[in-house]
């Protein structure tokens, strides 16, 4: 086989996930909404520990959305947040206390990606170091 | 055999003699088989490093920034893709397998890396499926990839495609008796197929999947992947297991060659089966190394190296910490390439001084 074809059979993949990559940057620029959830943390094979929420939309502010109504056929039933192991059993009482919100990028049209995790109002890095 | 035909008709036509036909297929039937199963081991070394970066990947680091991850896993994948195209040009065949081999790892990492980054919904089987199509072009590539990527591809795609639990027992029962089938048809022309490593591959494969999914099909497929152990899977893997022990012994009764390949698997077997004390079987291993020195076996001696270095991969399994998970992972691959590398070049030196 030539070296450049075989080269160029090895660069596919890589630049698949690379569109995949720019793909979903893309994505995560869109107006950022907050959804209020409810959920549990199990753990993932090749991805590791991650929180499984559920949007709870009695809970969520609806007039961040257009016509003051939630979409809420355009988000799905569960989302997961990736987190540490060590973080989930904090962040599961947190969950349950109600005071957890999951931040998306959203524009009607697109897949919502999720941005950050909002605990007690701060964003999920401010709250992992004031963990520490 | 094909190499075999061909010389026939030079002898015939007189333009090799019957002494030169006997030397090439000495050399043929040394050098080959040599270079293949050593690939194959070569490939299971990069495989424990593939998981181990898997594992990293699976560990979170939220310290490092995303775009610095996801820039670090292409870099990466780009490095192996150049390295591979270097041995593939300088002709490293088994480096070469091995490479290949953990750029499909990396893909995999990848692939889980990008589910963290972007909090993608957790699906196996989808990630599975989206690798399987990534790394399909790498089977023109390297056939003997076939032998990871059919049967991810097939769970994958019995999962995500066709629903088994919910499929009438009759379909199931066809398949049962298509699997049997295929696997007594693959055993009964071993001498047809021992020449195409891909055919011989696929029918096995399909063959061995069709009746482990079979033997599962009774199985909740969440509590399989959470735990192994269940007794049915558990069976189903093992009876696999010893099916290709069989298969590689009977392959190798055929082509009148000794191969270490059914030892390592029976040791891979053991290993997997039983936790056995790490000091005992060095012990064990070290005798048997001695007797396969002394009495002059040198692909007993390799397996009794190799099996010794097996024990301590075993070990590294039990650890639940991803990023030390990870690291021995590495470091236990990185070992036994080394380990496989030294019986290369230093195993003939060592029979060749004592002869």
């Amino acid at each position: 086989m030539n070296t450049k074809v075989l080269a160029s059979l090895l660069l596919l993949p890589i630049i698949v996930l690379a569109g995949s990559m720019l793909r979903l940057s893309y994505m995560s620029n869109f107006e950022k909404v907050e959804v209020a959830v409810q959920g549990y943390d199990p753990k993932d094979f090749f991805s590791g520990y991650y929180m499984y929420l559920r949007p709870d939309w009695e809970k969520t502010d609806c007039t961040q959305f257009a016509d003051n109504v939630c979409p809420k056929d355009d988000f799905n039933t569960t989302y997961t947040f990736y987190i540490k192991r060590e973080q989930s059993e904090k962040l599961t009482q947190k969950v349950n206390a109600g005071v957890v919100k999951l931040q998306f990028s959203y524009s009607p049209g697109f897949e919502p990606i999720i941005t950050d995790l909002f605990v007690d109002g701060k964003s999920f890095m401010e709250y992992v170091n004031t963990q520490k | 055999m094909r190499l075999k035909k061909k010389l026939q008709i030079w002898q015939e036509n007189k333009l090799i003699t019957a002494k030169d036909v006997e030397k090439i297929l000495a050399f043929e039937e040394k050098n080959s088989l040599e270079s293949h199963w050593l690939a194959i081991l070569f490939c299971f070394a990069a495989f424990l490093m593939g998981l181990g970066v898997v594992s990293l990947v699976a560990a979170n680091w939220q310290e490092i920034p995303d775009f610095v991850k996801l820039c670090g896993a292409l870099i990466l994948l780009l490095l192996n893709a150049f390295i591979i195209t270097e041995l593939y040009s300088r002709n490293y065949k088994t480096a070469y397998t091995a490479c290949l081999c953990l750029f499909c790892f990396l893909i995999m990492a990848t692939i889980g890396l990008i589910g963290q980054v972007y909090h993608l919904r957790s699906d196996f089987d989808r990630a599975m499926l989206f690798w399987s199509f990534l790394a399909f072009p790498l089977l023109f590539v390297q056939p003997v990839l076939i032998w990871g990527w059919l049967p991810i591809f097939y769970f994958s795609a019995t999962q995500k495609i066709i629903d088994v639990s919910s499929l009438p027992s009759s379909f199931i029962h066809t398949m049962a008796v298509l699997a049997v089938v295929t696997v007594y048809e693959t055993l009964v022309n071993i001498p047809k197929y021992a020449e195409g490593t891909v055919a011989r591959a696929t029918k096995f494969f399909s063959g061995a999947l069709l009746l482990f999914l079979m033997m599962s099909y009774d199985n909740n497929w969440e509590m399989m992947r959470a735990s192994l152990m269940n007794f049915n899977t558990y069976a189903a893997l093992m009876g696999s297991v010893i099916v290709v022990i069989v298969y590689s012994y009977l392959l190798s009764l055929k082509n009148k060659r000794k191969t270490f390949m059914p030892l390592f698997l029976f040791g891979i077997t053991i290993f997997s089966s039983i936790k056995i004390a790490l000091l005992p079987t060095w012990w064990y291993c070290g005798v048997l190394a001695l007797y396969a020195y002394h009495y002059r076996k040198p692909r007993l001696f390799n397996g009794a190296v190799l099996l010794a270095v097996l024990t301590v991969i075993t070990y590294y399994f039990d650890s639940d910490d991803l990023i030390s998970a990870g690291l021995k992972l590495i470091g236990s691959g990185i070992i036994m390439a080394g380990t496989l590398w030294g019986l290369k070049k230093y195993g003939q030196q060592l029979w060749d001084k004592t002869a």
